[in-house]
């Protein structure tokens, strides 16, 4: 009895550090996970911020290879999406002689996972067509998912809102 | 069994450490990760509050703006509310905001700035039925006595 009590108690030290390094292994885990997605925050930021200028400007002029160079922000079943869009867009763009270029004047991280950031952008389009005189501007609000890929962050989702 | 001891005492010690560094460096970040989200939380309900006015309720409307705003924002708004009452009084304006999305565009322990999609339904004499407005909203927050606080709002062109 005693010999059993005393080997009980010879267990509760190394009982105890592996607790302890179970912990310590969780937290570590944890923080790894908090610090990935404050990474994904900035970097979807930054990707989005370009992406949002290339895929909402276009010009008559050389309008396929705008739509390329979009394209290249995209990944996923968005990137059919954008070339639907834009090649529903082409014949209006053309006859119109448009040119429209985006600026973003603000951009905000919405939710962040290590691979999946919704991003805010306030994003002005400024318009030129046979239409219209000078030049308008629109203030649009846009959200853009952005996922982690094998070429970076890409737009896998935009919706103006 | 002197070694073994030792031992054990050498690798509960190591745990002891591992544990409190790892536990600390979780908590500080997941106190950044709280920070941020009241943050955003605080510029949701200001930016609310901020286009929400309307002639019945006009000055506890203008109140809670006051209360939650510091700095010199907090002393722009208080020196134009008299202003701003006359106004929504006579015009017998009624706005009501929502939030559509917020994002944090940068934040410390003690500061953030976020920005607020918020749309507004605002009547008046001249639009009885209400016209939508659209917002774009960015505040700087600050954190006084454990309270983010609003000291800057923008309305970004």
């Amino acid at each position: 009895m005693a010999g059993l009590q005393a080997r009980v108690r010879g267990l509760i030290l190394p009982v105890l550090a592996m607790l302890l390094l179970l912990f310590a292994g969780l937290a570590m885990w944890q923080e790894h996970t908090s610090a990935a997605r404050a990474d994904a925050s900035r970097e979807s930021v930054a990707a989005a911020t370009a992406a949002a200028q290339a895929i909402f400007s276009y010009d008559h002029k050389g309008f396929d290879a705008a739509v390329r160079n979009g394209v290249s922000f995209t990944a996923g079943d968005f990137t059919r999406e954008y070339e639907q869009t834009t090649g529903a867009l082409r014949e209006a763009v053309m006859s119109e002689q448009a040119v429209v270029r985006a600026e973003v004047s603000a951009a905000g991280v919405i939710s962040a996972e290590a691979d999946r950031v919704e991003v805010l952008l306030y994003v002005n389009q400024f318009r030129k067509n046979v239409n219209i005189q000078g030049e308008k501007m629109d203030q649009n609000r846009v959200v853009l998912t952005m996922a982690r890929t094998n070429a970076g962050w890409k737009v896998v989702g935009a919706a103006a809102i | 069994m002197k070694r073994l001891q030792l031992l054990v005492f050498g690798v509960l010690a190591l745990a002891v450490a591992a544990a409190a560094w790892s536990g600390w460096r979780l908590y500080s970040r997941q106190a950044v990760e709280r920070d941020h989200a009241a943050a955003v939380a605080a510029a949701r309900q200001f930016t609310i509050d901020f286009v929400s006015i309307s002639a019945s309720t006009v000055d506890s409307d203008i109140q809670r703006v006051t209360s939650a705003a510091t700095g010199d924002f907090a002393g722009e708004y208080t020196r134009g509310k008299t202003q701003v009452r006359a106004a929504v009084v006579e015009n017998e304006v009624r706005s009501e905001g929502t939030v559509l999305r917020a994002g944090l565009v940068s934040g410390d322990a003690d500061s953030a700035v976020v920005l607020v999609a918020v749309d507004a339904n605002v009547k008046n004499v001249k639009a009885p039925q209400g016209r939508p407005a659209h917002y774009r909203i960015k505040v700087d927050l600050v954190k006084e006595e454990g309270r983010w606080l609003v000291s800057k709002l923008e309305f970004v062109g």
